[in-house]
């Protein structure tokens, strides 16, 4: 069904069943069913609208603020002596994240599908604030579903949505004590098939067919420049590319456009106590066949942690997985710890403030870039600025930023 | 080879030969705890229930309103475990031959413990399987099915007010058992069920499948029971009503025996209702 196949590609994305290789598929309640094909049908025909695609170009250009530059980090670079550092630099997006570059497509899909409502899911909150926005500019009502704790840990977000006309609900888990990113991909999954005629935005490249294709199309946006700007800067491809993951949609925008560029190193960088890849086993939950940190018989999901609610994530998109299988990306882990000083020391050197979510792929950067030589170049996607983090950031380090 | 008739098939032929409808009754394993929810089950098949939906607990369950969901994760947080609710069944199946067994709940546990094991254990035990997530669309669907076929267990489809008539035709083509009507565009035990729509939607699946027709989702009393037994639907789901039930008992008593009882008449009310 995929209009853009490519031959012999790594590309070329899902089957016409969603799956990518044994990952991914629809594993939907029926109730869904009948939603997700007008979708993967609207997309498809969107995709090959020149006036659609005109449109979401223009305002990556006018409203985004596309192309965001490749920053080369000079003094991140000396400090670590080794390849050359570029930043790529989605936390200059509106709303200082990437997930406006999906947040504006699909709005513009739900638009392009006379949708009236947009229900979505959010952890950290960008992709909340990128959805409500998108909803205010195109007169769309957005519902966003967000889990208790990352409420609270994420205020400034949910105020942010509140003010471009949202509404945020509260997500717990079966308990009701608690919620996070998985308990709010449920719940929107809930509010969905309650109420099947309205648009689902889905922030992630998780999810049942087509939501990580639709998903990693949207995000392709930042592979694309990052391949047209090094051209520029350095008339050569890139040696390793790193990104953060939890769900896995700022690494697969920044990868996708690489995939078949067998000399380009790719990495994903989860979080310690949410690294599905590193650490978990294959199973089918949400929607989508993937690996993902769940119990001994599949009842339930384990509890993850990390500094950042971003990437604090028990499963990853479906593709990672099976980019994982085929041994095209390399998925590693960072420790809050080791995350927390990267954050520190590109402020110090680059007076950079970069969310914790995209810390954890400058530390691995780091440890890459160390060990490669100076004539080698590792770029680094910035996914998202850091001004959510900076309460969390002071109570860590309290006495130590001095008066 | 003979292959013997299903039991759920029995069960439906029986009841038309009586001009009566199906009582189907769903609990969760394991809840409160899984002892108590063995006695329930005892209980409910006592009753006279018809067939029984034991459901695996899961704890993302994408299906299922507030009520089932609590139930998930109480019986999780208890002990349960997808081993043991096969023990369930197959002690529940020792203890009454009659009753019809439904394992109902999503794909990922019978995935974890392998779709071809799962099949060769609770052969002889149950009667169907339901799998909320797992549409005609992917590939586990065709490996279950043909698994279950082999040890006569059918695998129940499930047809919602979305469902359109080209997706019914290709859904009921090798469908088994019976049909699962879903009532509401939703999740278990919020939205109640309108009997008008019930019925069109009832026979809009039946225009092109003669397999007994279930309806499910929204039914929550007595009364909505009473109103169900002039619908043209073959049997009904009760289910998080009667978790409900459980979940207001077990807070004030503990005694199993105790609850088991108070669930049975709770049945046995409805199934007179169904069938007056």
């Amino acid at each position: 069904m995929s209009t853009n196949e490519i031959k012999n590609s790594l590309r070329s994305g899902p089957n016409k069943n969603g799956y990518y290789g044994d990952f991914g598929g629809r594993y939907a309640p029926e109730i869904l069913m009948p939603n997700l094909i007008q979708l993967e049908e609207a997309f498809e025909t969107a995709i090959n609208d020149k006036n659609f695609i005109d449109e979401f170009n223009y305002y990556l250009k006018e409203y985004v603020g596309r192309p965001n530059p490749l920053y080369y980090a000079e003094q991140l670079t000396k400090k670590i002596g080794g390849a050359k550092i570029y930043l790529k630099s989605d936390h200059l997006n509106h709303l200082g994240a990437h997930k406006i570059n999906n947040s504006l497509f699909q709005v513009l899909l739900a638009k392009y599908m006379g949708k009236t409502k947009i229900y979505c899911e959010t952890g950290a909150g960008a992709h909340l604030i990128a959805t409500a926005a998108c909803g205010a500019r195109f007169n769309l009502p957005v519902v966003g579903y967000m889990g208790k704790d990352d409420i609270f840990l994420q205020s400034t977000n949910v105020l942010k949505a509140k003010l471009f006309g949202a509404s945020v609900v509260e997500c717990v888990d079966g308990t009701g004590q608690k919620g996070v990113l998985k308990d709010a991909c449920t719940s929107v999954l809930k509010a969905w098939s309650s109420d099947p005629t309205a648009f689902y935005c889905c922030g992630s490249a998780i999810g049942p067919h087509p939501f990580p294709k639709i998903v990693q199309y949207a995000q392709s946006i930042i592979g694309k420049e990052i391949k047209q700007q090094i051209l520029e800067k350095e008339n050569r491809l890139p040696d390793a590319i790193v990104a953060c993951i939890g769900g896995g949609s700022n690494l697969i925008g920044s990868i996708h456009e690489f995939l078949d560029d067998h000399d380009v190193a790719l990495y994903g960088v989860e979080a310690e106590h949410s690294s599905a890849l590193t650490n978990g086993s294959i199973g089918i939950m949400q929607g989508f066949k993937s690996f993902m940190l769940q119990s001994n018989d599949g009842s339930a999901t384990l509890d993850t942690k990390s500094l950042a609610s971003g990437i604090n994530f028990y499963s990853c998109g479906p593709e990672h997985s099976y980019l994982k299988s085929i041994g095209r990306v390399s998925y590693t882990y960072a420790t809050d710890d080791e995350a927390f000083d990267a954050f520190q020391l590109l402020c110090k050197t680059e007076g950079i403030l970069p969310a914790f979510e995209p810390s954890f792929a400058i530390a691995q950067a780091i440890k890459l870039a160390k060990e490669m030589s100076e004539d080698k170049i590792i770029v680094i996607n910035i996914c998202g600025r850091g001004d959510k983090d900076i309460d969390t950031a002071e109570r860590m380090l309290g006495d130590k930023l001095g008066k | 080879m003979i292959n013997l008739e299903n039991r759920i098939s029995s069960i439906f032929k029986n009841l038309k030969l009586e001009n009566k409808k199906a009582f189907i009754s769903f609990t969760t394993a394991g809840f409160p705890d899984v002892d108590t929810s063995f006695e329930i089950m005892k209980s409910i098949a006592d009753s006279g229930a018809h067939i029984h939906e034991i459901s695996f607990p899961h704890a993302e369950a994408q299906a299922d309103g507030p009520i089932i969901q609590l139930a998930n994760i109480e019986s999780i947080k208890n002990g349960i475990n997808f081993d043991k609710v096969i023990g369930i069944a197959k002690e529940m199946r020792a203890y009454n031959q009659q009753i019809g067994l439904v394992m109902m709940g999503y794909l990922n546990n019978i995935f974890i413990y392998g779709i071809d094991k799962f099949a060769k254990e609770v052969s002889g035990i149950i009667d169907a399987v339901i799998c909320v997530d797992l549409p005609a669309d992917v590939v586990e669907e065709s490996q279950l099915k043909q698994a279950l076929k082999k040890e006569n267990i059918a695998l129940i489809k499930l047809i919602t007010p979305t469902t359109s008539d080209e997706r019914i035709k290709k859904l009921v083509e090798n469908a088994e058992g019976f049909i699962y009507s879903v009532n509401v565009a939703g999740i278990t035990g919020v939205k109640s069920a309108e009997i008008d729509k019930v019925n069109s939607q009832i026979s809009r699946i039946k225009q092109y499948t003669d397999l007994p027709v279930v309806s499910g989702f929204g039914i929550k009393t007595v009364e909505d029971v009473r109103k169900f037994s002039k619908s043209n639907a073959d049997g009904v789901v009760i289910g998080s009503a009667i978790v409900e039930k459980i979940q207001e008992i077990s807070k004030k008593n503990t005694d199993k025996k105790n609850i088991a009882k108070f669930v049975k008449d709770f049945c046995s009310e409805l199934i007179k209702s169904l069938n007056s």
